[in-house]
């Protein structure tokens, strides 16, 4: 068996550093000790092999992460297209299912290069020193998202701070730590991208193999996906055995992310003298029954969350635009829609014309063939393509035309 | 000269890391920044005990669990018990039941019952029981597969 070859880490040629002491020698005992760790796979070469498996699954989590945020947070400079309709489906199914499939890849990962964290001397120089501590950094902050995001699609937060912006910032820190990494450790990467050439090695029979870690990792992978996917992928549904959620199981069959006795208005949407409210240059007020007889249209189409779960349903109810229209608005206005909801960051949604222009964007009055639960947003909710559930806003008592 | 020293001494892998680490000491930056501007964000230190807790929970528990299971697999009645690689075998699906068991353990463990039942619907206790015996199995069978037919899954040699 091969002892652990610690690779003397890169040196930029003509950089400045200031070397460190080396701790006395009695202080280098228990893991510290040179070959504390047996495996021959705590290696340069698996470390590469598992890392850019990792790095990818990082790159899509901050990539439809930054998605979903400008989504939620459209800037005034973007447009953003309301199709494909699944659009915000795929993209957030995707990285929810990448961040679990990256808890495996990111402990065996750490496995690998576990033995590092003992290296000895603990620090070279002031360079070596900053080094270790960007690695800190990146650890620390990978295992933050992953276990952050894994509570989240429960909805448990048992910490002080709130989830979303923090979960969003430490997003850019784990991905410049990750980049910063790509950029100490490139030279190794780049040498050890390809098997080592003329290097067959006879190893023992009975020897630990990367290809038995890496079926291993695969298996994991494999497992954790299966077992959670479903709630995204709804073919999948009833094989996921520990999905937070399962299409089909909610009220009307379809899954809630906040009930109406949550959201505390179950006061005023019972209330039989609800009314909308449509303020515009031919502003009108309109009760459900009268919403009921305008032109009725049925569009099938996904909530989809963040959490990473979604699920197709068949909406009915009147266009949105039919409602823009009757109150004079301009082709290029943006709707401003109100929720019964009070306290939540959610309540008021802005649509912009791409979305609210859209023969499938609906203000829904029915759900599968039935009004609409409660829960689902009675007396009326919008539904459009390609948008966020957050933005599906529920229980609408009220719309604006922005001029 | 091995292939490592010959990358760092490469011109294209020196300017790529100058711009790969500038890049990713700017975002590191931009999401600090933009955190501390965060204005929800009161309990300045809340996120670093969580971080420096992750970071802990990880160097100091699991990965010394994880040692610490893999020394005794493997070194345990080295003569007679089982060869070297049943018990890696054994390891390997141990694994892919730990990671199972970790991405569950919010459902097991979160305060019941939830404000809406569409979230946690399920078993997940007896789910995850599911989960380890179709793991179990699986195991077994490779097992029972290379004890069988020796050379199979080893094209690497």
């Amino acid at each position: 068996m091969s002892r652990i070859r610690i690779p003397r880490l890169p040196r930029a040629a003509g950089a400045p550093d200031i070397p460190l002491p080396e701790p006395p020698a009695a202080l280098r005992r228990g893991p510290l000790r040179e070959g504390a760790f047996g495996s021959a796979l705590h290696d340069p070469r698996t470390a590469v092999v598992v890392g850019r498996l990792l790095g990818p699954a990082f790159a899509v989590c901050f990539l439809t992460g930054v998605l979903s945020h400008l989504m939620q947070h459209q800037p005034g400079w973007l447009a953003l297209p309301s199709r494909p309709v699944w659009g915000y489906r795929v993209t957030q199914g995707l990285h929810v299912a990448t961040g679990i499939a990256a808890v495996p890849l990111l402990l065996v990962k750490l496995w690998v290069v576990y033995p590092r964290l003992f290296a000895w001397p603990p620090a070279r120089s002031v360079r070596h020193a900053l080094e270790r501590l960007s690695v800190a950094v990146l650890v620390a902050a990978a295992v933050f998202e992953l276990a952050g995001g894994l509570l989240n699609i429960v909805q448990w937060y048992p910490w002080p701070f709130p989830f979303v912006p923090v979960h969003y910032w430490i997003g850019w820190v784990v991905t410049g730590a990750l980049v910063l990494h790509i950029a100490v450790q490139l030279p190794t990467i780049v040498g050890h991208w390809r098997r080592a050439r003329g290097t067959a090695v006879p190893q023992a029979v009975d020897g630990p193999s990367r290809r038995g870690l890496m079926a291993a990792l695969g298996a994991s992978v494999g497992v954790v996906t299966l077992a959670t996917v479903g709630q995204s992928f709804s073919p999948l549904g009833k094989v996921s055995l520990l999905a937070p959620r399962r299409p089909g199981v909610g009220p009307q069959g379809l899954p809630v992310n906040k009930t109406a006795a949550g959201a505390g208005v179950l006061a005023p949407i019972r209330d039989p003298a609800w009314r909308l409210t449509v303020v515009g240059p031919r502003g009108f007020s309109v009760s459900r029954e009268e919403l009921l007889a305008m032109p009725q249209h049925t569009v099938t189409l996904p909530i989809a969350c963040v959490e990473g779960w979604s699920a197709s349903a068949s909406w009915t109810g009147v266009r949105i635009r039919d409602l823009l229209e009757r109150a004079g608005a301009p082709e290029h206005a943006t709707l401003r829609v109100f929720s019964l909801e009070r306290f939540s960051p959610y309540a008021v949604m802005e649509m912009r014309r791409e979305y609210a222009r859209d023969p499938l964007s609906l203000l829904a009055l029915s759900l599968n063939g039935e009004p609409l639960a409660e829960d689902h947003g009675y007396p009326a909710r919008v539904i459009a393509p390609n948008r966020p559930g957050v933005l599906q806003t529920k229980w609408v008592s009220r719309m604006e035309v922005v001029l | 000269m091995s292939t490592t020293e010959r990358a760092r001494g490469s011109r294209v892998v020196w300017w790529s890391r100058a711009v790969l680490g500038a890049g990713g000491l700017a975002l590191m930056g931009y999401g600090t920044a933009g955190l501390l501007d965060e204005p929800s964000y009161v309990d300045k230190w809340g996120v670093a005990r969580w971080l420096v807790g992750g970071l802990v929970l990880h160097d100091a528990v699991f990965a010394t669990l994880v040692f610490g299971v893999g020394f005794v697999v493997m070194r345990a009645v080295p003569a007679r018990g089982p060869a070297p690689w049943v018990r890696r075998t054994l390891l390997g699906g141990l694994a892919a039941g730990v990671a199972a068991t970790l991405i569950t353990l919010p459902a097991l463990l979160r305060p019941l019952p939830t404000q809406n039942p569409s979230v946690l619907p399920l078993d997940y206790g007896r789910n995850l029981a599911v989960v380890w015996g179709v793991v179990a199995a699986a195991t077994g069978i490779v097992i029972a597969l290379r004890t069988w037919r020796p050379g199979l899954f080893r094209r690497d040699r």
